[in-house]
């Protein structure tokens, strides 16, 4: 008889082991509706996951800082979903989420051009409308490894390998498609609304570039569509003023060609050694 | 590696010029270290150990140099010459130092991300009871500075210790309250993110938020009990004892290349006078004007101010435009009319018409924007 203790102090018996969403559901339809996930004694969760013992809990939804990074990552998942639809062949490496978005690096055989990523966006798009559950299951080592040998995702059996031997692996089911994931990630669909995707890069599998090319996907997503808009906008006009762009035109330096990397603050030379 | 064209490089000695009058105004004493520098330094300041791919290097009868990709270690050489009493400190170095470190060539991106970058770079020797007050002026003068450039939002941030560090606990409690106090007694809101200053001391991180809500780290203020160790810097306390001073490393704009980088985002290239590679620029309606032209445009130079002409045979729309999309601030047109006056007619960027001047009026209302610089209120 697990006892939720909710923000405001409030508490709630629940007879057996309850979800989230269920939680959400006892307070509210409209709060359950809008709930994407949740926070168990400061840990997040998916809001379908029974909770067993007495615990804190939080309801996540859009408007929460977490709840808007939620959205993106699994927005990351539909991106494999879709192009794995359109593209059998090709391999899900690692989708993670960044600031103000998500990417998801793929390996295949074909080069994606721009043209592609409105394809794959409408494809997205027929896949959020049709409100699926995204479904989780929690897995052993071995039978994640069997799930993804049985589908030649060999970037993602790279990565179970590294996992500790004990311990579940959440996979998420999103209809066919399937990823491995921490999550949590949105209970429907219907959570995914506003998004677009941004541009294609290169990159390497594990950010090295002895090892194979990667294709990256960029993407952004928000709550609402108004935040999506703006952002958008935001994008546009900080490209409009790129200093390159408009050094080069209006008055200052061209550079020469190999211009390499340097992050003030945030390169490792801050870290372990003084660096002014 | 950046090619500084005339243009750019006027914005870049335009910065140097203000934060050296700066520094000069708050006690620094500005030095010069060479660009490359014998290994034996960096293996005793543990960069050799630790970066020593990340180093460009040379060679010359048989001894080994690092470009240095760092200014503090030769800081240190310049205080140890001579004994240093505790009357001397605190003991406050600049060097406007430019930088090489050979970073992987992967995500290049203009002014922002380089390998050569030059650092407005400083180094106070203080002792452990001046930290507090050494940091409080600092934090001062950062605020100054980003409001020269009108970013009036400031992030702060404050890191505390990491789990593996030097240094007694006593120290790290001293320094730590020393920074909290420093930012508290002027009410300023800061973050705290624990455990991510650097392993030999805490610092103080302050990033601005530009005109598209982007946030920008650039200054930095961080104490360090280490390096003096390491490298034998020494003072005199008041018992006649010697003793390592504590080491600030600090840095108002980061570097010079990046620094430029966001004011060309910030101001759309459209920079303040103050700025402006070019500050006006002189348009002859016809050619009959153009020898007046250029009798402006050298009694305006002859000032300090940095004028142009365009006298070439075109029409004076087709100037004025060319002269908006190079984005100078101040576009003067001489005519026969303002010849008889002997004044211009002058027009901002944004092709409002600020009416006829005299030359002398135009250096006043010059030297107030230029007073102004980039600051919004």
């Amino acid at each position: 008889m697990p006892v939720i203790t909710l923000p405001d102090g409030s508490q709630k018996i629940f007879e057996r082991s309850v979800t989230i969403l269920e939680i959400a559901q006892s307070i509210g339809a409209g709060l359950a509706k809008a709930t994407i996930a949740g926070k168990v004694n400061d840990v997040l969760i998916d809001a379908t996951l029974p909770i067993k013992n007495d615990s804190k809990v939080v309801i996540i939804t859009s408007k929460d800082k977490e709840g808007i990074e939620i959205i993106r990552h699994s927005f990351a998942h539909l991106i494999g979903h879709a192009v794995k639809q359109i593209y059998p062949n090709i391999k899900m490496a690692i989708g993670p989420v960044i600031e103000d978005g998500f990417y998801y690096d793929i390996f295949s055989e074909y080069r994606f051009i721009p043209e592609d990523l409105i394809k794959i966006e409408k494809r997205i798009n027929n896949l959020i409308k049709t409100n699926y559950d995204i479904e989780i299951f929690q897995v052993t080592k071995k039978e994640a490894i069997k799930t993804f040998q049985e589908r030649n995702e060999t970037f993602k059996l790279r990565i179970i390998e590294e996992i500790p031997d004990q311990g579940l692996i959440n996979l998420y089911k999103h209809e066919e498609y399937i990823d491995m994931c921490r999550g949590p990630h949105v209970p429907n669909t219907r959570h995914l609304r506003h998004f677009k995707l941004l541009k294609l890069a290169g990159s390497y599998w594990r950010g090295n570039s002895e090892n194979e090319s990667l294709q990256r996907i960029y993407g952004t997503a928000w709550a609402k569509e108004k935040e999506l808009n703006d952002y958008l906008t935001r994008i546009k006009e900080a490209e409009k003023r790129d200093h390159r762009k408009l050094g080069k035109k209006t008055f200052t330096f061209p550079f020469t060609r190999r211009i390499s990397r340097y992050d003030f603050l945030a390169s490792k030379w801050m870290d372990d050694l003084p660096s002014t | 590696m950046i090619f500084w064209h005339p243009n750019g490089w006027t914005i870049y000695q335009v910065l140097e010029k203000y934060v050296r009058e700066i520094l000069k105004k708050n006690n620094y004493l500005e030095i010069k270290t060479p660009q490359a520098v014998d290994k034996t330094l960096w293996e005793k300041s543990g960069h050799w150990e630790k970066f020593r791919d990340d180093m460009f290097t040379t060679a010359s009868e048989n001894r080994t140099y690092a470009i240095k990709p760092m200014n503090c270690p030769c800081h240190i050489q310049v205080f140890n010459q001579g004994l240093k009493s505790y009357k001397d400190l605190p003991f406050r170095l600049a060097e406007f130092g430019s930088c090489h470190r050979n970073e992987p060539s992967g995500s290049l991106h203009g002014l922002m991300r380089v390998r050569n970058f030059t650092q407005d770079d400083a180094h106070i020797f203080c002792t452990e009871e001046q930290i507090q007050a050494e940091v409080s002026t600092f934090i001062d003068l950062v605020f100054e500075v980003y409001k020269s450039f009108g970013f009036d939002e400031i992030i702060i941030k404050l890191s505390t210790r990491p789990k593996k560090r030097v240094g007694s606990e006593e120290i790290w409690d001293k320094s730590e309250e020393a920074l909290t106090k420093a930012l508290d007694n002027k009410s300023l809101k800061w973050e705290l993110q624990p455990g991510e200053g650097a392993f030999y001391g805490p610092k103080i991180e302050f990033s601005l938020k530009d005109c598209l809500n982007r946030v920008w780290q650039c200054g930095t203020i961080q104490v360090d009990f280490s390096m003096p160790i390491r490298l034998d810097a020494t003072f005199v306390d008041i018992n006649n004892e010697k003793k390592n001073p504590v080491m600030l490393h600090r840095a108002i704009l980061g570097s010079f290349e990046r620094f430029i980088g966001i004011l060309i985002e910030q101001y759309e290239a459209k920079f303040p006078i103050w700025l402006a590679p070019y500050q006006i620029i002189l348009l002859s309606i016809t050619d009959r004007n153009n020898e007046k032209c250029l009798k402006f445009n050298k009694l305006i130079n002859t000032q300090g101010y940095r004028s142009k002409v365009d006298i070439r045979n075109e029409k004076i729309g087709y100037k004025i435009r060319e002269a908006t999309i190079a984005r100078i601030p101040l576009i003067a047109v001489i005519g026969d009319k303002e010849e008889q006056q002997d004044s211009l007619a002058l027009r901002a960027l944004d092709g409002n018409n600020l009416g006829i001047f005299k030359v002398d009026e135009l250096f006043k209302l010059m030297d107030n924007l230029i007073e102004k610089k980039g600051r919004i209120n």
